[in-house]
């Protein structure tokens, strides 16, 4: 498959009063046209900050340290985003690579109608007459399924519901046929009937567009429904990256253990629910190995003192725990989990 | 409700109102005629979306608000009667006095009566303090609920300097150290600002502050919506240990059906301020009746890939049912449901 992204290395710091935080810690992954990426991890994991600096939208105390974020162009030329002027990037945020972003209210303009707002990316990235830009942007809002679009282009932002909104906000990001669409927790502000209807438009638009999807969320029921692949970050790092079905099923980090065994579901019903203990480590000063040791039932005494590199399990599944090392003592992960494999005919062997 | 007859009931809601006037004299009936019953030692589900009146219920029964109608019963006790019930004794009197000075002589007695059932319901709304220390409340945002400029050991003893229950300061800081312990803090906590705290630690403050007058009863407010996935198995299972080892009821409101399903013995399903489905966590989760609770269960997405590419939404048209119409509707024991017979039995054929 054509690939779209190629984030290698990535490490990202923020400077604070408190001292340098460092928010992403050698993070690489691969994206390919067509597939849709979820991201997940708690607050603070670093999902946000990685988008962002794919999208050069870090804040003003925000470095990329090192690495390289490679955008390919459909003509087969390769950019560092890392790299680029400001005056490049602008070629490509938003023509090439578009966002949506949590909040619909905060990423529209509230004195601006919404067609003038679709109208907007149109014209400036597709050099358009305003009358094909007007057309265009009809098309668009009956695009993310949004009834009347003549009348809707005079309205303004407060006369829409919050999923009404979120569907003009991936309206104006679709305007000029992004290659890649970063959704940023796109449904976390809405209700679950909304955020459902929400999901199936970017799931049918993905269809149409071919476009590459990275889907940032820390639910993991819209990752099961969303995603082709699976990325779990952890304190900057992704910690496991392989299949939907890999990742869900065959899960190999024991971090990903915990998040999948403590979300409530028929299995576990009666049962006391699995929690991992304590909380994510403070970035400002990263512990020494694996960052999830801490809070491990499954630690071993290496984990403490080294960074486990990212073992291979099969040609899409990866994952960086010591517990994949040929040498490693086998443990059995937790019984909800097992039992996740078992009902698809897998063995986990962790 | 025949599981029900020998447990002790705890909390009586009777067609309980709760209206707001806003801007331009519109009234906003955000709460609308809802009745349920909850008994001692057991977890109540209230389930919603936003805009459902599942919050305003909560705030409605523990007083933080002044009902607009229904009544409600604690204990045995009546602790709420609803201001249009009292307005409307009023102006009946105010007709029989006018019919009194006509020679209606017959009326003394019932304005005399009328008149004592007014002052006996305004003596009823009087919040007592044993209802403030019996009645509590777990907020959403633990950092909104917090005073920011109080040290946690006197945000935890609030409760116990304002029904003045303890003796010395020694006991003070006895009864906050113990609470502390209970929901998972240490001692040193005590002396720390609430901006120290993640935020499960400061919903674990919340928890404190709430259980130190010793209360039987307990209104959770979403309580574990803004916390990480891995966070909130922690809370959840400690207000369960909680639960068991108190002897506490809850009335558990969110808006994750998966996890009120976990934690509760009964849910109600809260829309457009009406409850439209009353049943035990199985019969609302496995044999749902009515068309809304049917399209949120739908609605949810489950951590399963091979479960989300099948699942099916139901959509929900509103305009099909009429809640004013229907009639609240005993299907099977303990299971109610909100709808004429006709609907019923289209919904229950189905």
């Amino acid at each position: 498959m054509e690939k779209l992204l190629e984030v290698k290395n990535l490490n990202v710091t923020f400077e604070t009063h408190g001292g340098t935080v460092q928010a992403i810690r050698d993070v690489s992954f691969d994206l390919h046209r067509g597939e849709t990426l979820a991201v997940v991890g708690e607050s603070g994991s670093g999902k946000s900050v990685m988008t962002k600096s794919v999208m050069r939208l870090l804040a003003d105390n925000g470095n990329i340290k090192h690495g390289e974020i490679l955008y390919h162009y459909e003509d087969g030329t390769i950019v560092d985003i890392a790299k680029l002027r400001d005056g490049e990037m602008h070629k490509i945020r938003g023509a090439e690579i578009a966002m949506v972003f949590q909040d619909p209210m905060t990423s529209l303009n509230p004195t601006m109608t919404i067609g003038k707002q679709i109208m907007e990316p149109i014209m400036k990235h597709q050099n358009l007459s305003k009358k094909d830009a007007r057309q265009k942007a009809i098309e668009l809002i009956s695009m993310v399924k949004i009834d009347r679009p003549t009348k809707r282009m005079k309205q303004y932002p407060h006369e829409f519901s919050g999923g009404m909104r979120q569907r003009i906000v991936i309206a104006v990001a679709l305007a000029c046929n992004p290659n890649i669409l970063i959704c940023d927790e796109p449904t976390t502000a809405l209700d679950v009937t909304i955020q459902a209807q929400i999901i199936d438009l970017i799931k049918e638009l993905q269809q149409q567009t071919k476009a590459a999807v990275i889907f940032i969320t820390h639910d993991l029921g819209v990752v099961a429904n969303i995603a082709d692949r699976v990325a779990v970050m952890y304190a900057g790092k992704i910690c496991e990256i392989g299949t939907s079905s890999d990742v869900f099923y065959t899960p190999a980090h024991p971090y990903t253990w915990g998040l999948l065994a403590s979300k409530p579901n028929t299995d576990n019903l009666g049962e006391k629910l699995y929690s991992i203990p304590g909380t994510p480590p403070n970035l400002l000063d990263p512990p020494k190995g694996d960052a999830f040791a801490l809070r491990s039932n499954y630690a071993l005494e290496l984990d403490f003192e080294e960074q486990p590199p990212m073992f291979k399990i099969s040609d899409t599944h990866y994952a960086a725990t010591w517990l994949l090392h040929p040498d490693a003592p086998k443990v059995e992960p937790p019984k909800v989990v097992q039992r996740r494999g078992a009902k698809k005919g897998v063995t986990n062997n962790g | 409700m025949a599981k029900n007859e020998n447990k002790e009931l705890i909390l009586d809601v009777r067609n309980l109102k709760q209206y707001f006037k806003i801007k331009g004299g519109v009234i906003v009936k955000a709460v609308d005629d809802i009745s349920f019953k909850i008994y001692k030692g057991e977890t109540f589900g209230l389930v919603g979306e936003s805009g459902s009146g599942k919050s305003t219920t909560g705030r409605s029964i523990i007083k933080l608000y002044e009902p607009t109608g229904g009544e409600v019963y604690y204990k045995g006790e009546r602790i709420t009667v609803g201001q249009h019930s009292i307005d409307e004794w009023k102006e009946q009197i105010k007709i029989l006095k006018k019919e009194l000075k006509l020679g209606k002589t017959e009326n003394a007695e019932i304005i005399a009566k009328l008149e004592e059932r007014i002052k006996t319901a305004s003596n009823d709304n009087i919040v007592k303090p044993d209802l403030r220390q019996s009645m509590q409340m777990i907020f959403q945002d633990p950092m909104a609920s917090l005073n920011p400029r109080m040290r946690v050991i006197d945000i935890i003893a609030e409760g116990l300097d304002v029904h003045h229950l303890f003796e010395t300061e020694e006991e003070r800081k006895e009864k906050v150290m113990k609470l502390l312990d209970l929901v998972g803090l240490s001692e040193d906590h005590a002396y720390r600002y609430p901006h120290e705290f993640s935020g499960g630690q400061r919903q674990r403050i919340g928890i404190a502050r709430a259980l130190i007058t010793n209360p039987d009863f307990i209104i959770a407010d979403e309580p574990i919506s803004a916390l990480d996935v891995s966070i909130q198995a922690q809370v959840v299972n400690l207000l369960n240990d909680l639960k068991a080892d108190f002897g506490l009821t809850y009335l558990f409101i969110a808006h994750d059906l998966s996890m009120v399903h976990y934690i509760s013995d009964r849910i109600a399903v809260m829309h457009l301020g009406r409850i439209v489905e009353l049943g035990t966590s199985e019969d609302i989760n496995y044999h749902p009746i009515h068309p809304y609770t049917r399209s949120l269960l739908s609605a949810i997405p489950q951590p399963d890939p091979d479960y989300e590419h099948s699942r099916k939404r139901i959509d929900y048209n509103k305009a099909e049912v009429d809640y004013y119409a229907g009639t609240w509707t005993e299907v099977t024991p303990g299971h109610f449901v909100l709808g004429t017979a006709e609907e019923i039995s289209k919904w229950t054929s189905k």
